[in-house]
């Protein structure tokens, strides 16, 4: 037969490819053959569990009581982790609470904010201050006094928990007025939480108005509610905004009650914003 | 609108001064199961009360033209609204504006100033929600 011959070289190529067959599979099996080895290996090495007490008449009491030791100490596992769920989730229902007291005393900033800014007349100036301190700060008894600048001296308008007509004139300035006097015409800023309260008699605070740097009135809280023992925190803040916003507030309805009305105009308002 | 199904409850909050009906209203929209309606007294209540029924009704004692004391009587006089649980909301000095609206039919009150939490409360434990 020659070299060439089909016959013989289909002979040779099925050889060849059988020969790689065979090599291939061997290396298989020699690979499973090693990492069968190491599993049983692996296997060996592990403890094995005891094995299972058979139960008798005897052991049987024993046998029970350990079970039972063994369910007292899951039972004491479990509770120690209910415990601190029960303490943590305190824990937030304490830092909700406190969440929803501030989210509460915002509102109530926001409110007597909005209040103030939407009163156009002294009236309503009035009856926000009268409801800001009765409803949201719990005092029971209070009196308003609004600056005379001419005369220096301070004159009751409006009075909750007894009759204005009770109430006299405060002078500001001058001999009879004393340091308290002097210090509220001397603040030109609101007050806020860690101002002195400018007591003159018994009063709780001699709040002021302020519009800007001008003093045009004072809020005398004079006692609280049945209820209300003292101030809170969130109180002085309250107290804060009302010496801003409703000496801005009376400033406005001053200025209000005074001013000519004319019409809204184009051309007016181009030049007040300098257009 | 509840998108889960639960139960809806109608609120009425009836009181004169405007910073306080607010406070109240933003403490009851706190309670999800709640929609509150407000009015501005009595008889704007009494608006209300004709056009939505109303599973519970807070009102202020003193209110200008009807009271709150006249709303109570005339509430528990209409047969939908003789069994509605009636909050009323006074001061800690009227304890005989207090009394006759208890006498009148109030079923709870609560005092000023009031806290957010007294009223969230005091809502949930009339209503039954948990």
């Amino acid at each position: 037969m020659s070299a060439d011959d089909p016959r013989q070289s289909l002979q040779r190529k099925t050889d060849l490819f059988l020969r790689e067959f065979f090599e291939k599979g061997e290396m298989l099996v020699k690979e499973l053959i090693t990492e069968n080895d190491r599993l049983r290996s692996q296997i060996d090495t592990q403890e094995e569990p005891p094995p299972p007490t058979k139960v008798n008449r005897d052991n049987m009491v024993e046998l029970l009581m350990l079970r039972v030791a063994a369910l007292e100490r899951e039972c004491d596992e479990i509770r120690r982790i209910a415990g601190n769920v029960e303490e943590e989730s305190g824990g937030f229902r304490s830092r909700l609470d406190s969440l929803e007291y501030e989210h509460y005393h915002l509102a109530s900033m926001f409110v007597a904010g909005s209040q103030f800014h939407s009163a156009v007349s002294f009236d309503e100036v009035l009856r926000t201050i009268t409801e800001i301190l009765l409803n949201f700060v719990g005092i029971g008894t209070f009196t308003v006094f609004m600056v005379d600048e001419e005369r220096q001296i301070l004159f009751p308008v409006a009075r909750e928990g007894g009759s204005v007509e009770e109430v006299g004139e405060i002078v500001l300035t001058g001999d009879d007025a004393g340091p308290a006097q002097a210090a509220l015409l001397a603040l030109g800023r609101p007050w806020k939480n860690g101002d002195p309260f400018f007591q003159i008699g018994n009063e709780i605070i001699n709040l002021p108005l302020v519009g800007g740097t001008r003093l045009v009135g004072v809020a005398r809280l004079e006692s609280f509610l049945e209820q209300k023992e003292g101030f809170a925190e969130n109180d002085h803040q309250l107290l804060g905004l009302i010496s801003e916003h409703a000496g801005i507030g009376i400033e406005n309805a001053w200025v209000r009650a005074h001013a000519q009305e004319v019409p809204l105009q184009r051309q007016a308002i181009e030049h007040l914003v300098g257009a | 609108m509840s998108t889960s199904g639960e139960r809806r409850f109608n609120a009425l909050v009836v009181e004169d001064s405007p910073p306080m009906r607010k406070m109240i209203v933003f403490a009851l929209s706190r309670v999800r199961e709640l929609d509150v309606v407000e009015a501005d007294d009595g008889v704007d209540a009494l608006r209300r009360i004709a056009a939505t029924k109303f599973d519970i009704i807070i009102t202020d004692i003193n209110m200008p033209i009807l009271d709150g004391l006249k709303l109570v009587k005339r509430l528990r006089a209409d047969e939908n609204y003789k069994d509605v649980p009636i909050v009323i909301i006074t001061t800690e000095g009227a304890a005989e504006d207090r009394q006759r609206a208890l006498a009148l039919g109030a079923n709870a009150y609560i005092t000023k100033p009031i806290q957010a939490q007294q009223v969230i409360s005091l809502v949930r434990e009339i209503l039954n929600l948990d």
